[in-house]
């Protein structure tokens, strides 16, 4: 038989079968014999590279055509058979998971702060994390005699200087006096970064954990400045209006020194277990630079004035996300990690 | 620190209706924290004086009696085991609803009416210790006894006692740097400044001194101890404290000793100034040499241990032995005990940084040493001791001076002078507070002001004048706390609009964090605190570290995210992980940090690392981070170090490392012209020697310009094979199979030739 001969067969045969069709069981079945990709159609189109090439265009042609009959009679038919009634989607279904990868919540809140005071005009600077004596306490006018040099407090590093030891930063602080340093006044910076403690851990207590330094250095800059913009900060924060006080502080690289408090957000002020009942939660330390530290920074006290304040941000993903345990931060645990 | 309002109210007369809050919420706004407070009569709300008018048994039990109570108004039946109930007595009764410790113990729990073994009980009659009271009259199983109280029944047992103190407990945090406010009368002043009330300075009489005992005292080292007051007190009998010098230790949280060292402690709690009294039978005799600790040299003390003492340890010895160290604890030796008729009374201005190094050494921290290191005024030493006499006197009638007034002062107290110049105060406050306000302020706390207009001539009080207040700026707090903070107004400050430099560094690793964390890989932070590290000739170790094994400073973030990295495998057993932290390690090496302002001096360097680790079976965990590093090289225009570091675990966990030093973003990309014509691909499949890097394949199979890219889409370990797939194009043309087919059969040949490769 010639391949036009079964090409026109292969039209009456599906033609002739589809006919025969009560209702749509079956359709599939036929619908893989004659239109599947290893179907008679597919071995017949197949079959016009073994046709001598001047017959190979007119064959083309019928196959083409022959093709074209059967899958409009297949529609036609499904059309017939009521194929208005699709299989029900269930769109409630999942769906397929797209990689998802996690923040550590403490970067996230980092992040966020960093947008906020970049909009400032803030710059954001890095320092070292491992000090030397002299930045990390002597520039910030904390004497030789304070408590907070004791090894009680504060994690030393074997090597450096007998007089200027090499030690952990305990605070963000020392890139004040760096800043000043390198970018004189006015500045306005901030500073967020790991830092380290001499501490026994426990769920509120740890040696490591994250703090942002803020720094605002230019021609009088008064107490009625740092208020504001921190009621400003904390409103970008906290995103909605806070109610702060100021209350004496100390602490010895600002003077005045301040404790900010912020009008409990869980109780509104009236008392509660989160703000042991006094209606204020302390939030961060500040204060105007004091005028030693200006002089480290090579900056001119009775030309320049500026406020400092310093966030712990370790705290605030804490108080953002309900964390209770300050340990799982370090933990790597990732039915932790993976929740943000 | 506690705080009793009742001892606050001998120096000042507060304004009327302060409770419990609003005094924590004053000295809290305007001086030191005060973290808690405790209100007494509040306590006691509920308890009255009672009248037992009959005592009958309990029917159901020996142990138990039930009596009948009279409260004024109600008559009201109880079940007591007190064995010295009795009738016609006065007792402390609690109402249903009161709070109370059940022998003493435990947390405060409401009283419920209750049937004790079948009979209602109205109440409760109670001992001192359910009441958290003191009773040195108290019997074992007993109860209170009041009937010396003239107190009608029902009168609230508070006032029946005279029991209306507010014990306020102030965060020692908050003054450490206030040597003035670590007593009663310190805080008394803030209060009389911030109340605007009278401010009464305590005047005990004048020492006359006496001629039955010659006390001599010799300051040896005068730089560890500022002035040395001493006396000899003589007629003295031990004894119990009284009652009213017992409750108002009690509630200031200090144990009662005996009548002289319970005046000690108190004037200590008054006024701000530690005191020490040393048997004067115990002594060598009436001398005292203030010196530093010989070598070798011990001393048991007053808490029984035998302290080894160094030798720039001050220590007050007589002419033979050492009997206290200085400012922190007295000797056991010479300790005031019953037999004690005599006292050398000692009160003294030690050095502070003396003391706290001392103190620190010992390990001992006491009461009187945190008081020595905060600076005290040397003033403040006269008055104390002669409030100490007054006292003694007082508690121990007979008691007074027999010898001379001993007082050695080799180093007065510096006088400190500053001028505040109002405009420059108004200008950092940004608040216009007037003259006479300022002035105001200042006076009640204690300064003096001369000078006219607006430059002030302020003379620091010594009590302030320490080390507390030394530059003008420390004015400003001084007045704007009393002024109020809340009555400063706000104003922004104003700045030019130039936008701030930007460190690329932090930005690269933001844009790092923000590509991989989009690619599904967690972020997380580990310790800066490791064991042995990586390598150990860079590591840096700690003086003091808190965990003995990790006590060196991590070289580099596998050495501490390893350890998390195996936690969390074996937490999710079997799951692919993909984490990566961003951190800074430590070298000995030096760095770029000065860690002087002046001179060359570096510290260590403390570069930036980026560490990933991946477990990950199907794909490959090696492969799922080299994605990942070429994701990053791609994206951001960098070229990450050739040589990271590669660690693998058992399991087929990765991770790598590279430091981030001196990594900068790339120039901005430029628009590469969408191409013309179509591209060719081609499969290949290699089977390669061991050893055969694909790095070395990849460059020697670019053979043609046509060739656009080389990129691995399988490989399979085990046999070393790579399949990976050839992108041919022409800028100008389509390409015709014949010319592929040309490069093909040329990189077939080379990779069998070169790599001794099997084409597959």
């Amino acid at each position: 038989m010639s391949l036009k001969e079964e090409l026109e067969q292969l039209r009456q045969r599906a033609l002739h079968e589809l006919k025969g069709l009560k209702d749509s069981s079956g359709l599939a079945e036929l619908e893989v014999k004659y239109l599947g990709r290893k179907g008679e159609l597919a071995r017949g189109l197949k079959a016009l590279q073994d046709v001598v090439a001047e017959e190979r265009p007119r064959l083309g042609e019928l196959a083409n055509q022959v093709k074209r009959e059967v899958e409009e009679a297949f529609a036609t038919i499904k059309q017939k058979f009521g194929n208005g009634t699709p299989a029900p989607i269930d769109v409630t279904l999942p769906g397929i998971p797209p990689l998802r990868g996690h923040l550590h919540p403490v970067l996230a809140v980092q992040r966020e702060l960093e947008e906020l005071f970049r909009s400032m005009g803030f710059m954001v600077l890095d320092g070292p994390e491992l000090e030397s004596e002299f930045y990390n306490f002597e520039a910030l006018n904390i004497p030789a005699w304070h408590p907070a040099r004791d090894t009680q407090d504060t994690f030393y590093v074997k090597g450096g200087e007998p007089k200027n030891r090499w030690l952990l930063r305990t605070h963000t602080s020392p890139v004040q006096v760096r800043a000043l340093q390198d970018y004189g006044a006015p500045i306005r910076a901030i500073v967020p970064g790991r830092v380290f403690r001499y501490e026994a851990t426990d769920a509120s207590h740890e040696t490591t954990f994250w703090q942002m330094e803020g720094l605002v250095v230019d021609k009088d800059i008064s107490v009625s400045h740092l208020i504001a913009t921190m009621k400003a900060l904390l409103t970008g924060i906290f995103k909605r209006e806070v109610e702060v006080r100021l209350r004496p502080g100390y602490f010895p690289f600002v003077e005045p020194g301040f404790e900010l408090d912020i009008k409990c957000l869980v109780c509104g002020g009236t008392g509660c277990s989160v703000c042991k009942h006094s209606g204020w939660v302390e939030l961060l330390p500040c204060g105007l630079v004091h005028p030693k530290v200006l002089e480290y920074g090579g900056v001119n006290p009775k030309e320049y004035s500026g406020f400092a304040f310093g966030l712990g941000l370790s705290r605030l993903a804490m108080m953002r996300y309900k964390i209770d345990d300050i340990r799982l931060l370090l933990s790597g645990d990732l039915r932790f990690l993976e929740q943000f | 620190m506690k705080i009793s309002y009742n001892i606050l109210k001998t120096f000042v007369t507060p304004p009327a209706g302060n409770t419990g809050r609003s005094l924590a919420e004053t000295l809290t706004m305007r001086t030191v924290e005060v973290e808690s407070y405790h209100d007494q009569a509040g306590r006691l709300a509920g308890v009255v004086v009672g009248l037992v008018t009959a005592v009958r048994p309990h029917p159901n039990a020996d142990k138990l009696r039930l009596a009948q109570v009279g409260t004024g108004k109600h008559k009201l039946e109880v079940v007591c085991g007190g064995v010295n109930l009795q009738e016609g007595m006065k007792v402390a009764f609690a109402n249903i609803g009161t709070k109370v410790r059940w022998h003493g113990q435990g947390d405060w729990v409401t009283l419920e009416q209750v049937s004790i073994r079948g009979v209602e009980s109205a109440g409760m009659i109670c001992a001192a210790e359910e009441l958290a009271l003191m009773d040195s009259a108290a019997v074992e199983h007993g109860i209170m006894d009041l009937s010396y109280l003239t107190a009608k029944p029902g009168t609230p047992l508070a006032e029946a006692l005279g029991l209306h103190d507010i014990i306020l407990e102030v965060d020692n945090k908050s003054v450490t740097h206030r040597p003035d406010l670590w007593g009663h009368l310190g805080l008394a002043r803030e209060l009389a400044a911030i109340w605007q009330v009278p401010f009464t300075l305590p005047e005990p009489p004048t020492l006359a001194g006496g001629a039955e005992a010659r006390l001599k005292v010799t300051i040896e080292a005068p730089e560890h101890c500022q002035r040395y007051l001493g006396v000899v007190v003589a007629g003295l009998k031990v004894a119990e404290s009284p009652a009213w010098l017992k409750q108002q230790l009690v509630s200031l949280g200090v144990r009662s000793i005996n009548n002289v060292v319970d005046v000690t402690n108190y004037v200590m709690h008054e006024l701000g100034q530690p005191l020490h009294a040393f048997d004067l039978a115990r002594l060598a005799g009436p001398e005292i040499v203030v010196r530093l600790a010989k070598r070798g040299e011990k001393l048991v003390t007053l808490d029984g241990s035998e302290r080894k003492l160094e030798a720039d340890s001050l220590v007050i010895a007589d002419a033979k032995h050492v009997q206290a160290v200085a400012g922190v604890m007295g000797g056991q030796a010479s300790e005031v005990g019953s037999t004690t008729t005599t006292i050398v009374l000692e009160s003294a201005t030690f050095d502070p940084v003396s003391v706290r190094l001392t103190a620190g050494k010992l390990g001992l921290r006491t009461d009187a040493s945190m008081r020595f290191e905060k600076g005290l005024d040397p003033a403040l030493a006269e008055l104390a001791l002669r409030r100490a006499v007054q006292l003694l006197a007082e508690v121990c009638p007979g008691a007074h001076v027999v010898s001379n007034v001993a007082d050695t002062y080799p180093r007065p107290l510096e006088l400190v002078k500053l001028n505040l110049n109002l405009p420059w105060f108004w200008k950092r406050l940004g608040c216009e507070i007037p003259r006479a306000e300022v002035v105001g302020i200042l006076e009640r706390l204690g300064f003096k002001i001369t000078g006219k207009g607006d430059d002030l001539e302020v003379k620091v009080p010594s009590w302030r004048a320490t080390r507390d207040i030394t530059i003008p700026e420390d004015l400003i707090e001084e007045v704007a706390r009393i002024y109020g903070y809340d009555k400063i107004p706000l104003a922004m400050p104003k700045f030019d609009i130039t936008p701030p430099p930007v460190d690329e560094a932090q930005a690269l690793r933001w844009k790092i964090r923000d590509l991989l964390v989009g690619a599904g890989w967690t972020e997380t932070l580990s310790y800066s605190f490791s064991r042995s590290g990586q390598k150990p000739e860079q590591s840096l170790e700690l003086v003091n570290p808190i965990d003995q094994t990790r006590r060196w400073l991590r070289t580099s973030v596998y050495d501490t995210l390893h350890e998390q990295f195996k936690t969390a495998r074996r937490a999710d057993e079997g799951m692919s992980l993909k984490f990566f932290e961003l951190g800074r390690v430590f070298s000995s090496q030096v760095g770029d940090w000065p860690s002087q302002v002046t001179g060359q001096d570096r510290l260590p360097a403390q570069p930036w690392h980026l560490a990933l680790a991946a477990f990950d079976q199907r794909r490959g965990s090696l492969s799922v981070i080299r994605g990942a590093l070429k994701l990053l090289e791609k994206s951001l225009s960098i070229k990450l170090p050739d040589n990271p570091s590669y660690h693998k675990f058992g399991g087929g966990a990765v991770l790598v490392e590279v430091d981030l030093t001196g990594i900068k973003s790339g120039e901005a990309r430029t628009l590469i012209p969408i191409p013309k014509y179509p591209s060719v691909t081609r499969d290949v499949s290699v089977v390669v020697p061991e050893g055969t890097s694909w790095e070395n394949i990849e460059a020697a199979v670019k053979v043609s310009k046509l060739i656009e890219s080389v990129e691995v889409f399988d490989v399979y370990e085990a046999k070393r094979s790579i399949a990976y797939r050839l992108t041919f194009r022409a800028p100008d043309r389509t390409l015709k199979s014949e010319e592929v087919d040309e490069v093909m059969a040329k990189i077939t040949k080379l990779l069998q030739d070169k790599f001794n490769a099997t084409i597959r």
